[in-house]
């Protein structure tokens, strides 16, 4: 298995998802066939995966597109998690949509250097600090959907299940720091050094966090919050892959890749 | 003004620690939950301006950044003080002994080699008994592993060290950082960091506490 092949997989996980999207909006409640062919797509996006792991022979966490490759399945199943939770129809549209941006620069660019883990990324950390917070990209991204549809449509009543999106995303979010921080004492020295990830995961983490808070006190505009939703998750973007194309930023020891100083 | 750590050790950090405790338990007001929020934004404030700081500069050790995180803690005092919070003490411990065991920490970089070490002066004897690299079939490095020695007047121990396995001796952690072929005499050597960080233990206790805080609102 090699990205070449990753455009049939691709192919066939979108199609089964724009289908179950598309199922989604008949008949009352969730809609049966919708959470099949959802299912379906999360199946097939799982077994290239799958397969791609066991030909690089190691877990494919390291370069961006790799990367990318578990943010789309992440948050398919965090999408499909929502609709059956809150059944709102339009969920596993939008969820849909996020995979498809994430696929198709896979498409463009798949990554295809670094193939072995390097020395630096030998760590039983690694893989648990990754994927925590990946997957608590998936649950903030489904949080930042439902606020677009707050701002876009008023009468929505969206804001306690983006309550709980974000209670649980940063639950998630905070271990993947907090393992980062154990593993950086371990390979760097010091447990928080500030660099441009560290930093930007900082300022994610502080704005989650604000939106809890704030959440307690008498604000009576829910534009504010749906602000704050939206501000939160473009610092993620930012900390995720944002920094690598800040000029100031791409000297950070998170940076892997040939040339950097990231060891 | 970049404020030199060292200025504030032992004792003063722990006085400071004190008086921060004691501001905390006296003053119920800061407990509020809008003292909360902005205690928070202030911290917030202060990292997005560190966010586009150009690199180094250090602008973490600043008054303006220092005085936010202490603020932040002279109010999460105030708040466990009135409510116990795992979380909150979690994120408490970890930033006390963080922000204030900085005061104790000396961190530099040495260059070791089959006869000894040079950069910094430490109170034991190290040198490189031998280097290698682990690589894949294709050649491509898997491992660097140095063998050192370290010697006291009491023991001698030898120890491997590998990227993402430090040693420790004698109160002091280090690092495996970088190689090299020789610097010019044919002699094999390598970059070692070290740091001394007494107050680890505390910030590794309150990291702790954080992740057992979230792992239990799963189970709520």
């Amino acid at each position: 298995m090699t990205w070449a092949h990753f455009i049939w997989f691709a192919v066939l996980a979108l199609a089964a998802w724009s289908a179950g999207s598309a199922a989604a909006f008949s008949g009352k409640g969730t809609n049966r066939m919708a959470i099949v062919f959802y299912v379906g797509g999360i199946i097939v996006y799982g077994l290239f995966i799958g397969a791609l792991w066991i030909s690089l022979e190691r877990p494919p966490l390291v370069t961006m597109g790799e990367t990318r490759l578990w943010y789309s399945f992440f948050l398919s199943i965090a999408g499909l998690i929502t609709y059956l939770r809150w059944k709102y129809k339009w969920i596993l549209s939008f969820a849909t949509l996020l995979a498809l941006v994430f696929t198709l620069i896979n498409l463009l660019r798949p990554e295809i250097h670094n193939q072995v883990l390097m020395p630096a990324l030998r760590s039983i950390w690694f893989i648990p600090h990754v994927t925590v917070y990946i997957f608590s990209y998936a649950l903030f991204a489904s949080a930042f959907l439902l606020a677009l549809t707050g701002l876009i449509k008023p009468s929505a009543d969206v804001l306690s299940a983006i309550d709980n999106l974000c209670k649980a995303g940063l639950s998630f979010f905070t271990i993947g720091m907090l393992l980062g921080a154990i593993w950086a004492k371990q390979a760097w020295g010091d447990f928080w050094s500030w660099d441009p990830k560290e930093t930007w995961a900082a300022v994610t983490w502080l704005l989650y966090v604000l939106y809890l808070h704030t959440r307690k006190m008498n604000v009576k505009s829910k534009k504010f919050f749906y602000l704050l939703i939206v501000s939160a998750f473009i610092s993620l973007q930012i900390g995720w892959y944002g920094i690598n194309y800040l000029p100031w930023a791409s000297h950070s020891i998170h940076n892997y890749s040939p040339n950097s100083s990231g060891k | 003004m970049i404020i030199n750590p060292h200025w504030f050790a032992f004792p003063v950090n722990a006085l400071a620690g004190l008086v921060i405790i004691f501001v905390g338990w006296r003053a119920k007001k800061l407990s509020s939950i809008t003292h909360i929020v902005i205690a928070l934004a202030l911290v917030l404030a202060v990292c997005l301006v560190q966010g586009f700081m150009p690199a180094g500069y250090p602008f973490t050790r600043t008054w303006p950044f220092v005085v936010a995180l202490v603020w932040l803690l002279v109010v999460l005092t105030s708040a466990l003080f009135r409510k116990p919070s795992l979380t909150y003490f979690g994120l408490w411990l970890a930033l006390f002994a963080g922000v204030l065991g900085a005061a104790d920490s000396y961190n530099g970089q040495l260059l070791v080699h089959k006869d000894g070490f040079s950069g910094a002066p430490l109170p034991f004897e190290l040198r490189l008994t031998e280097f290698t690299v682990d690589t894949y079939p294709g050649g491509e490095p898997m491992d660097y592993r140095a063998g050192i020695e370290l010697s006291d007047k009491n023991r001698t121990v030898n120890k491997t060290l590998l990227v993402n396995h430090p040693v420790s001796f004698k109160g002091y952690q280090l690092y495996l950082s970088d190689y090299g072929k020789d610097r010019g005499d044919g002699i094999p050597y390598c970059i070692l960091m070290y740091t001394r960080q007494p107050w680890r233990w505390l910030v590794l206790s309150g990291i702790l506490l954080m992740m057992a805080a979230a792992l239990k609102s799963f189970f709520k």
